[in-house]
């Protein structure tokens, strides 16, 4: 089972966009697994049912932190204090401007949006997989990757067309 | 098909392989849509620029070790505290049946040999002596550890927690209840249990009925749930075991061009699919309507097929055996099962001789080549298509073989090895099982199941007669809910079915599984009270 923790661990990674956060859960995820390897039907895909717990774990996490980082400005205002940005590991591995463009414009979706294009482009799921993992229809799914394909482009599109413009040297 | 822009959209982004239908209508539409171009080519910007923008972390086989052994801490602490729950919550039910009965005493003196009738409004007093007497006493029991606290020591804290007080000094209206017999309690015995558990017994269950099966022999056995699909010569046959005593007969199939030697059982969503080796014939069967087994594709291998296994997740069929043009050499073919009603040949690999058993691990499959020289070859997996094969075991025989989580098991004459695949072209001899300790089995292990700590077998001794043994291993071999096996024997719901090709004049053998009953628990008496 530990085959996926990579997996998982990337999953997390990208959700929560925090590493420590993202340790944190896979750990509780594969916590969670062995507590309930009894609900895995065999024959069905491992990775899927992992993933699914990964998915619900994070969750949690993320409405947690979502209330902790809201509680955290409102302190911040009150104490007329601002942190010094800190860069994680993770982003210092993303050097490039259009990288950390895709990551503001995947962030700015919200949750439901963000999980399928995160399962789909980050993880290579396909809409039947993502669907089965989230407990969703698969024309749910579509749905919300369509919206979210549309987001992306308004956010992006005119950037990724300029470099575009510069890759092929036209003015 | 829908042409739709929507509907090709959804093709773009679906993300699984496309029909040649639908491939064919994207084509096409892509041609005469600048819309859905612009669309095709943001989505393949986008997959292009996740990867980097999101990159995947590796971690170190020791990191990752570590992390495991960090989820095994937290998870036994949190079975620790479960057992610490169940066992305060038992100590309380005991508490609670002690108090109970012991208001019921005062309530009916008349109980209790010798004790005096009680004057007539003693009731609430009873009460509350019983309640003082209670509370102490639950203190007591919380406060000892079944097994560990000496009777001394036991009889030390029930005086210091003033359990005699209300009867040394008893209100004018208390029932005497001086040198009354305190009952018994009975406490769950602790972890672990000092004395040997029982051995597991396998009891016949039940048969087929005579005639149902068509065949001598059932030659391979895939379960489903409450249903047994067995080869009954050359056809396939369902039986329903949900009544394990009185299996019956479910469906038979059309006849095959070969007898059925391997049985799968592919799981689709809430469905599932059959597939079997018939001769040199894969064929795959969808069972989902009632009394019928409808075969819904075929197809023909290099020769004829001795094992068959399938892979979890992608629904691969790996399949070893001999070469129809050439039998002294082998093997194995791997095909794709992945979709309803069709199976696609992916690759096949010729071998230096004919694979009698196979196993996967990871991305390597192990075949075990008999002829002159047999051998356990690897062969490296890259995606759909076979590396070049490696002689990994030299000079090993087996009749049986299953990779496990990372250990590959040879069943062989009086023990199953278990070999180490952290190198997989390289595996490390692990353990002998049983151990040296332990008397060996009494013969060849034909097949075998692994489960928790137990490894079910089926063979042959050296008289040629049939045995079939559990053994119990003192370490759990920690696999989890996923066993890769090509071997004819099966473990479901307390029942273990053994093809009878092992056994001559009988077909499929099914076994109750009798588990020992639970540890006796063991008996505490609080002490008397003076």
């Amino acid at each position: 089972m530990l085959a996926y923790y990579d997996f998982v661990y990337h999953l997390a990674c990208a959700f929560l966009g925090d590493p420590d956060e993202a340790s944190d859960a896979a750990q509780e995820t594969f916590l969670q697994a062995a507590l309930h390897i009894d609900q895995y039907e065999c024959g069905t895909s491992l990775k899927s049912w992992i993933a699914k717990i990964a998915v619900n774990t994070c969750r949690s996490r993320y409405r947690k932190q979502k209330a902790r980082c809201r509680l955290e400005s409102v302190l911040k205002v009150l104490s007329f204090q601002t942190a010094p940005f800190t860069p994680s590991p993770e982003e210092h591995a993303v050097a490039g401007e259009q990288q950390r463009l895709l990551r503001q414009a995947v962030d700015a979706l919200d949750e439901k949006h963000r999980l399928p294009v995160l399962l789909r482009y980050v993880h290579g799921f396909s809409v039947p997989e993502i669907a089965r993992t989230l407990g969703e229809k698969e024309g749910t799914i579509y749905s919300r990757l369509h919206y979210a394909h549309r987001k992306l482009r308004e956010r992006l599109g005119s950037q990724m067309e300029m470099e575009d413009e510069e890759a092929t040297g036209a003015p | 098909m829908s042409t739709s822009h929507e509907a090709m959209q959804a093709l773009i982004i679906s993300g699984r392989r496309l029909t040649g239908e639908e491939q064919a209508a994207l084509d096409e539409h892509l041609k005469s849509c600048p819309a859905c171009r612009e669309y095709a080519a943001f989505h393949i910007k986008l997959s292009a620029q996740f990867p980097a923008a999101y990159p995947q972390v590796r971690h170190a086989p020791g990191e990752v070790r570590e992390k495991a052994r960090l989820v095994q801490a937290k998870l036994e602490q949190r079975r620790r505290a479960q057992r610490a729950a169940q066992h305060a919550l038992s100590l309380a039910g005991a508490g609670a049946a002690l108090l109970l009965f012991l208001v019921v005493l005062r309530l009916i003196p008349g109980l209790l040999p010798g004790a005096p009738v009680p004057a007539a409004p003693a009731q609430p007093a009873a009460m509350q002596a019983a309640a003082q007497l209670a509370a102490p006493l639950k203190a007591t029991e919380a406060a000892v550890e079944v097994g560990k606290m000496p009777a001394a020591s036991l009889k030390a804290t029930a005086t210091a927690a003033g359990v005699e007080k209300p009867a040394a000094a008893p209100t004018p209206t208390q029932p005497e209840v001086e040198n009354a017999p305190v009952p018994a309690v009975l406490h769950p015995a602790a972890e672990p249990t000092p004395y040997p558990r029982a051995p597991v017994v396998l009891q016949p269950a039940g048969q087929v009925p005579a005639g149902d099966l068509t065949a001598q022999h059932v030659r391979a056995l895939a379960v489903r749930g409450e249903t047994v699909y067995i080869g009954d010569g050359t056809r396939l046959a369902a039986v329903d075991i949900s009544e394990p005593t009185a299996p019956k007969l479910l469906a038979r199939s059309e006849e095959l061009p070969g007898e059925v030697m391997e049985v799968l059982a592919i799981p689709a969503g809430s469905a599932h699919r059959v597939a079997v080796s018939a001769g040199r014939y894969l064929a795959v069967f969808d069972p989902s309507t009632p009394g019928n087994l409808e075969l819904l594709t075929t197809s023909k291998l290099p020769g004829p097929i001795n094992a068959l296994i399938l892979e979890i997740g992608t629904n691969r069929i790996y399949a070893g055996g001999a070469l129809h043009s050439d039998e002294t050499r082998g093997y194995v073919a791997v095909l794709d099962a992945s979709q309803h009603g069709d199976l696609r040949l992916l690759d096949t690999l010729e071998l230096p001789a004919p694979a009698h058993s196979l196993a996967l691990s990871g991305a390597t499959l192990y075949a075990a080549l008999g002829g002159d020289a047999p051998e356990i070859a690897a062969v490296p997996l890259n995606g759909e298509q076979f590396g070049e094969p490696v002689g990994v075991l030299p000079q090993r025989s087996t009749s049986s073989m299953a990779a496990v989580r990372g250990v590959l098991y040879l069943g062989i004459e009086g023990s199953i090895l278990a070999y180490n695949l952290d190198d997989p072209l390289n595996p490390q001899f692990a353990r002998q099982i049983p151990g040296s300790g332990s008397a060996p089995l009494p013969g060849t292990v034909l097949g075998f199941e692994l489960r928790s700590d137990r490894i079910y077998t089926a063979g042959l001794d050296s008289a040629g007669q049939p045995f079939r043994l559990i053994v119990t291993l003192s370490e759990p071999l920690q696999i989890g809910s996923i066993v890769d096996t090509a071997s004819h024997i099966a473990v479901t719901n307390g029942i273990m079915l053994v093809a009878g090709d092992l056994a001559a004049g009988e077909s499929l053998e099914i076994y109750s599984i009798l588990e020992p009953p639970d540890p006796i628990p063991l008996v505490t008496s609080l002490p008397d009270r003076p």
